[in-house]
């Protein structure tokens, strides 16, 4: 289980209806949390996924922050997660 | 409107101020040709017709406002451009939206050229045919808002379109821009500074003609297509949709390491929140506003403070407020859009005034400075009040503020104590808000605009996320950019090639005009398309390479100017702190004299521009038709490889 501190932006507060939480999870990837999160907000993987593109949408962007490192664009949805890890989606 | 132009009236209104001559002459085709319109041209005239090495404070500097072929039409959006030999030397160049170009087209013309100095304040009245030069006497020492209302009042207009100066270009301020509409602000090198020298209080315009395009169906096609290729909910620039909500994506920044705190001690701002577009919307948002013809009627937005002790401020224009706020530490967004507004009134130039209070505070901190030279003001970071108070003392040379009015530079010069070193800098101008250290191709645009720190040049600055985007398609645009590279915010290379492309293309569109900010949700990679619209504008037959070789042409013409002026290398350059200090909280190091020194190599390779002075080369100034600046260069004994 990893500890992750998710952050919301613009208008992605409209479909989490927060600024930011802290969950607990199983998934280790970028890609299976979008899984995840999209079962508690419906539609969320959609946003950063588009089914008919299969990959990141170019209008929204996912940062990852990992303690001691300095932020990055996600470029690979395999990411591999780790605790403690701070993603911020708009 | 002269016979034989499509897009362009072909005419440029020329006012001499010291004779109050107004004279009205025909554009010269080749120099539409070759660079366009508003910026490039402004450029080539002010090159051409301004004498190496003179004050700019001489007679003979010249003020110019440009419009492009495509202004006054839905493309244009309101852009225009006003150029001068600033202060500091170098080429002083500014765009701004809004109302006033589309006019000036409408009225007949596309350029004014002034020269001269009034022996008192005056202000021009253009009227379709007719020029008046008028007393502005009674609006001399009036805020820009009570020169608009006075003005509109005695034309009895109150829809003519007008550009002005505030106390502050008349109390020769440091980079005074010059203010457009109430909000649009423009030129923060110091137009307003050589308006308010040459005794020019205003340029107030009418016009009741309309724009002429070569061929009106292409056109409309071309421009519906472009309105459905907009469509917002598919951009290509993730950044875009955070700012169609008002003040920029100060949250996310901030948790990128993005946001220049405490005068860029920091780059995280614990109550950015406090100031967020998010907190803007909940309380003080009123309604759009849009420039002429824009499509996303909101880029921008009007406030309205509705309680407190700033109750009844009202503004527009919000790019800034990051500055405002975590730059001095504050988080009262009230007293922020209090800024804001009084900055647009009194025409004092953001940046300057924001890094000014910023570096006075750090000093303050510091123990540089204390009340004994501040006139009893309390610097600390986070004191709204001060810095409220501190502008107007700016704006009229009171006090500290008399410090301050020349720059930060030039107070550092004073105080001294090595304050210097975080005196926040490029060119003798106040940087923007733009995070250096984190941001490299942002750093080396900062460090190359010849006019000083301008994002308009290069805007945006960063590379689409390659995860996003095929390279295929990119292929397609021509745009040739190592993309995996160029992403890499904080990798030297491949930065030179991106800028490259950045700044010869917004070069090009600057001058058609159209406004970048709108367009860059697209990152304005298909210029073939903006080729086929300038055709079917102007009947001229610019193609995709044309088009960006005359971006080209007016990067190395603004770069000519201001080797003219002894700018090299040494110049670009960001400031020390940037250079020096890491950021331990966002884990990223200083762009180290070596890593911007790789860039530099890199981009003036590109460039074809000498390695070692920054200056054009021969070959690529034959290349680009501009033989003549090499006589020009070596005519003053400057080598040119």
């Amino acid at each position: 289980m990893a500890l992750l501190h998710l952050k919301y932006a613009t208008w992605i507060i409209t479909v989490t209806g927060k600024w930011e939480e802290w969950i607990q999870t199983k998934s280790k990837t970028i890609s299976k949390l979008l899984s995840e999160l999209d079962k508690k907000y419906p539609g969320f993987r959609d946003i950063f996924i588009p089914p008919q593109i299969g990959k990141l949408n170019i209008r929204t962007m996912i940062y990852l922050t990992r303690a001691g490192q300095p932020t990055k664009g996600v470029i690979e949805l395999e990411e591999k997660l780790q605790d403690r890890d701070t993603l911020l989606f708009y | 409107m002269n016979e034989g132009w499509y897009g362009w009236n072909g005419r440029i209104l020329r006012v001499d101020l010291s004779r109050s001559k107004v004279v009205k002459e025909g554009l010269s085709k080749e120099l539409s040709r070759n660079f366009i319109g508003c910026r490039g041209i402004n450029s080539k005239i002010l090159y051409d017709e301004v004498n190496p090495q003179i004050d700019p404070l001489d007679p003979d500097n010249l003020l110019i406002w440009g419009t492009g072929p495509l202004d006054g039409t839905p493309i244009g959006m309101g852009r225009f451009s006003v150029t001068t030999k600033g202060r500091r030397m170098s080429i002083s160049e500014g765009g701004l939206g809004g109302f006033f170009g589309p006019e000036l087209k409408f009225a007949g013309y596309d350029y004014i050229v002034i020269k001269g100095k009034a022996s008192k304040p005056v202000y021009i009245w253009i009227d379709d045919e007719e020029i008046e030069i008028r007393d502005a006497s009674h609006i001399w020492g009036k805020t820009t808002w009570e020169t608009d209302k006075i003005v509109k009042g005695e034309i009895g207009d109150p829809d003519i379109q007008m550009c002005y100066i505030g106390p502050a270009a008349e109390n020769m301020v440091h980079a005074a821009p010059l203010i457009s509409g109430l909000t649009h602000s423009g030129c923060r090198s110091g137009f307003g500074e050589i308006m308010a020298d040459k005794k020019l209080k205003a340029i107030a315009v009418r016009g009741s003609g309309s724009v002429k395009v070569a061929q009106p169906e292409k056109f409309m096609k071309l421009f519906t297509e472009l309105y459905e290729y907009f469509d917002p909910a598919n951009v290509m620039d993730p950044w875009y949709l955070t700012y169609l909500t008002g003040p920029p994506h100060i949250f996310i920044g901030n948790e990128i390491g993005n946001i220049p705190t405490r005068n860029a001690q920091q780059m995280g701002f614990e109550h950015a929140k406090d100031i967020s577009g998010e907190k803007y919307f909940e309380k003080y948002y009123k309604r759009r506003r849009a420039c002429f013809g824009c499509f996303l009627i909101g880029q921008t937005s009007w406030y309205e403070v509705p309680s407190g002790p700033y109750a009844g401020t009202v503004g527009g224009g919000l790019w800034n407020t990051l500055s405002w706020g975590s730059l001095m530490g504050i988080n009262n967004l009230p007293a922020i859009l209090k800024a804001v507004t009084l900055c647009n009134q009194l025409g004092l130039d953001w940046f300057h005034v924001c890094y000014s209070i910023a570096w006075a505070m750090e000093c303050y901190e510091k123990g540089l400075i204390s009340k004994k030279d501040t006139d009893g003001l309390d610097l600390s970071f986070g004191n709204y009040e001060a810095m409220i108070e501190l502008m107007r003392k700016i704006a009229y040379r009171e006090g500290f503020g008399k410090v301050l009015a020349d720059g930060v530079d030039a107070a550092a010069k004073k105080v001294g104590k090595q304050s210097e070193r975080f005196a926040l800098t490029i060119k003798g101008q106040e940087c923007e808000i733009m995070p250096q250290r984190n941001l490299y191709v942002a750093a080396l645009g900062l460090a190359t605009s010849e006019t000083g720190p301008d994002h308009t040049r290069w805007y945006p600055p960063y590379a689409i996320n390659p995860a996003t985007f095929s390279v295929g398609r990119l292929k397609e645009f021509g745009w040739n950019i190592d993309l995996e590279k160029a992403y890499q915010p904080r990798l030297p290379e491949g930065k030179g090639r991106l800028l490259k492309w950045l700044t010869d293309s917004r070069a090009a569109l600057e001058s058609i005009p159209t406004c970048l900010s709108i367009w860059r949700g697209k990152y304005h990679v298909d210029l073939k398309y903006w080729a086929d619209i300038l055709v079917a504008g102007t009947g001229v037959a610019f193609t995709y390479g044309k088009l960006l070789t005359a971006g080209e042409r007016i990067m190395n013409i603004e770069r000519a100017f201001n080797v003219r002026e002894g700018f090299r290398r040494k110049d670009d350059t960001i400031p020390i702190r940037m250079q020096t200090e890491p950021q331990p909280q966002f884990h990223y190091g200083p762009l180290t004299p070596k890593k911007l020194n790789y860039m530099l190599d890199e981009y003036y390779r590109e460039r074809e521009w000498d390695l070692e002075t920054g200056i054009p080369t021969r070959r690529k100034l034959q290349q680009l038709s501009l033989g003549y600046v090499i006589e020009d260069l070596q005519g003053m004994g400057i080598e040119v490889r």
